[in-house]
């Protein structure tokens, strides 16, 4: 009995600090999106709260020595990317981890700790007008998720954007304009169409010309 | 003989004298210089300011200042509370009562008295929270609210005055005739609480004018303004330093005078907590964009204050976002106040 009394004090001592912790019982992943009409940068923010910390810990600490290595974090970073998809006009685009910042094991046990991973993507071929989806399906423990796109280049007009409730799935889209337009390249519809009329141009004429007649 | 001894000698003027001007050059660019001649709103600030230094003792001098070109001193703010963040600066709780008293002298020439005021609350909220809820590594209460300065007092060059602790952080440059307050995360928890009998509630003004400008919108407009059914995180909360977020909702073109005059409200209750000389500067710019000014919310409609909103302009961005902790959302706040051309007062200074 004075078991259970004391459980029960250590459970009432315990429910406070719960209800104020910073933030409490889900793993925020917020999504940052820069377009460029080069690149697709994107920032992933990955916050803890103190009553998910722990098993969010195992899938990056694997070897639970309480720091989390450059090679620990390529790992999760693999992770995470499978859950991740990224298309532009349709098209499946790869990202890459270029860098990530790393917090202390202490701080995320206390909620506070952030890891970023900023990847990018070059999808190359962008049109005058582009859509892309971006959808993050990684999950480790329950996720509260965050997406919004950042405007960095004049040349590029953010058109419309959508999330779904949760805000896993994202669609942007989005036109060139000025310098960032795509080059118009040699089109060999053109050249189809133009040989035809040279051909008439230079060699018809010849091929018509009357033969001039000598007369002797 | 003798002409070389004075090649050498003009060498070495010529080489002491390049390194002479290197320096000075180089200590110009470290000291910008403002843009604006300083006025009495800002010669009453740097007197406040140095009236509390001169409260300090040295030790407590040398913590509470920072070099003007600590660009991570400028950037080490959190709305998280001690334990889990680390701030540097002098201590609300190590100060005396002589030294806090010059402290909220200075704060009180910074801000308006709403803004005074405001602060204030939320500091007493974070001591309820402290006797209700304090426990483990999170600590609580006004004595861990601190305050530093980036580069001196000036009335000539541009300085930073910091104060924060848990749900607050308030940046405030000084540089010339201006004061700006971007960026600043202001917010707290509990929003309603009893003290001395009184009922509390520090930032009941905001959710009151958005819930305000809502619902003044028919349905097509709120359609456009309702970018979510759940309220979410600050998309640029602390960390997210230099980054232009692309507008959502309803354009302040697409809106009456009315809704108008609603959205203006909505941007003083936030660009009101510097003191009103400044906060006129600021809200005249406000109005002169006010036509591409956005408006967005994202939660259930209602006045309850649980909902996200957000107001972006080209110089502004203003986000409130209740927290999922503990609680009613709306009990837990986080605040940010940005201008995207101006964090830290950039464009202040040459």
């Amino acid at each position: 009995m004075k078991r259970v009394l004391l459980l029960g004090l250590v459970l009432l001592g315990w429910l406070p600090l719960v209800a104020a912790a910073h933030p409490a019982d889900s793993l925020v992943q917020a999504a940052y999106i820069t377009v460029t009409p080069q690149q697709i940068r994107l920032e992933l923010d990955f916050t803890p709260g103190e009553l998910v910390a722990k098993n969010f810990l195992i899938q990056l600490d694997f070897n639970h020595d309480d720091i989390i290595s450059p090679a620990e974090v390529n790992q999760f970073s693999n992770t995470v990317l499978e859950k991740l998809r990224l298309e532009m006009n349709g098209k499946a685009v790869k990202l890459q981890l270029e860098s990530s910042q790393i917090p202390e094991v202490k701080t995320v046990k206390l909620g506070g700790g952030q890891l970023q991973l900023n990847l990018i993507g070059t999808p190359g071929g962008l049109l005058e007008s582009n859509q892309f989806v971006f959808d993050n399906r990684f999950q480790p423990v329950k996720s509260a998720y965050l997406v919004n796109v950042f405007v960095q280049s004049a040349d590029v007009r953010i058109l419309s954007q959508q999330r779904d409730t949760l805000q896993q799935e994202f669609r942007v889209n989005f036109g060139l304009a000025g310098s960032a337009l795509p080059a118009k390249g040699f089109s060999w519809w053109w050249l189809g169409l133009a040989l035809p009329v040279l051909l008439g141009f230079f060699w018809l004429p010849r091929v018509t010309k009357p033969q001039k007649v000598v007369r002797l | 003989m003798r002409k070389k001894y004075y090649l050498a000698l003009s060498g070495l003027l010529c080489t002491g004298a390049l390194a002479l001007l290197t320096s000075q050059i180089q200590a110009s660019a470290q000291i910008p210089v403002v843009k604006t001649a300083s006025d009495a709103t800002t010669q009453k600030v740097v007197a406040a300011a140095n009236a509390f230094l001169k409260t300090l003792s040295a030790s407590q001098q040398s913590k509470a200042q920072f070099a003007w070109g600590d660009s991570q001193q400028k950037t080490r703010w959190s709305n998280f509370p001690t334990g889990i963040f680390q701030r540097n600066g002098v201590k609300l709780g190590d100060l005396s009562s002589a030294q806090q008293t010059a402290l909220f002298a200075l704060l009180q020439a910074v801000l308006s008295k709403r803004g005074y005021d405001q602060i204030s609350q939320v500091m007493d909220g974070d001591e309820v929270l402290k006797n209700t809820e304090s426990g483990g590594n999170l600590l609580f209460g006004k004595a861990l609210y601190y305050v530093s300065l980036i580069g001196a007092p000036s009335t000539t060059s541009p300085w930073i005055l910091q104060f924060g602790g848990h749900h607050m952080a308030i940046n405030a440059t000084v540089a010339g005739a201006d004061i700006v307050l971007t960026p600043s995360l202001t917010g707290g928890q509990p929003t309603k609480y009893t003290l001395n009998g009184k009922t509390v509630q520090p930032i009941v003004a905001e959710p009151t004018a958005a819930y305000k400008l809502l619902t003044s919108l028919d349905a097509t407009q709120q359609k456009q303004a309702i970018i979510g059914s759940k309220f979410i995180d600050l998309v640029l909360g602390p960390g997210q330093d230099g980054k232009t977020l692309q507008n959502e909702g309803i354009k302040g073109s697409s809106l009456n005078a009315a809704q108008q005059a609603l959205l203006t409200a909505l941007i003083e209750t936030r660009v009101g907590l510097v003191n009103d000389e400044d906060a006129s500067v600021k809200m005249k710019e406000i109005k002169a964009n006010l036509a591409n000014t956005y408006f967005a919310w994202s939660g259930a409609v209602a006045a309850d204050g649980g909902a996200y909103f957000r107001v972006s302009a080209p110089t502004l961005v203003l986000e409130f976002s209740p927290q999922n902790m503990g609680g009613t959302p709306s009990n837990h706040i986080h605040s940010m106040y940005r201008d995207p051309t101006n964090d830290y007062g950039v464009n202040l200074y040459k």
